[in-house]
């Protein structure tokens, strides 16, 4: 599965980082998987 | 690996965009257990005392999200982006229904930060997605439906390499087939 969160403001990716962060901790703790990150652009 | 990106043409037009991507294997979806349904239902309660009174469109993510729609054309109040959705659906109705657990994950984590998530299925996918405008000829089909139509010339999609359609209006809609 891929899962993308975007952010089009001025903190964006400050908040899109926090954001990746909490959804790989919720899914590995309730859905198991292993996960991986990265950002853009 | 890399399995996400945006096209040069959209880094130029909106050069705020940020964007993460989360690659997960050997997960198992299911039916949301009790825990996940509480910690949704409190992420909910959190929220609409948090926003308040606020309209939704000066949330500062959502209003770059509103500034993104016009930039493409598209009327952010008859368009709204995923999670100004979530968040009008929480504030007018008190409640956002979901539909497995991966979803409710997503959901609450798009309204703790009012950004758009989106959750593909890359088993129904070809290779990479790319964030583009479209030429127009592209097929899409809505969640629910079986019948396909096409996106606007200059609409932003999101499109595999066999050129299927994703997601329209940049996080507006996302297609039947690769919805998690």
């Amino acid at each position: 599965m891929i899962v993308t969160i975007e952010a089009q403001n001025q903190d964006g990716v400050e908040i899109v980082i926090k954001a990746i962060s909490d959804l790989k901790t919720l899914l590995e703790l309730h859905v198991g998987g292993a996960s991986s990150s990265y950002y853009l652009p | 690996m890399t399995v996400f990106q945006y096209h040069a043409d959209i880094l130029r037009r909106f050069p705020l965009i940020a964007g993460g991507v989360l690659v997960i294997k050997g997960l198992c979806n299911q039916q949301s257990s009790p825990e996940v349904l509480s910690l949704f239902r409190n992420e909910q309660k959190k929220k609409l005392l948090q926003i308040g009174n606020t309209p939704l469109s000066e949330l500062p993510t959502l209003a770059g999200w509103r500034t993104a729609f016009r930039g493409f054309g598209v009327d952010p109040t008859g368009y709204r982006n995923a999670a100004e959705a979530l968040l009008r659906r929480l504030t007018k109705k008190g409640d956002i229904p979901s539909i497995n657990t991966v979803v409710y994950l997503c959901n609450l984590v798009s309204i703790r930060y009012g950004l758009p998530v989106a959750a593909i299925d890359s088993g129904q996918i070809k290779g990479m997605i790319t964030v583009r405008f479209a030429r127009g000829d592209e097929i899409f089909v809505n969640l629910g439906q079986a019948e396909g139509d096409h996106p606007s010339v200059g609409e932003v999609i999101f499109t595999d390499e066999k050129d299927t359609v994703i997601a329209r209006g940049w996080c507006w809609r996302q297609s039947e087939e690769s919805a998690a």
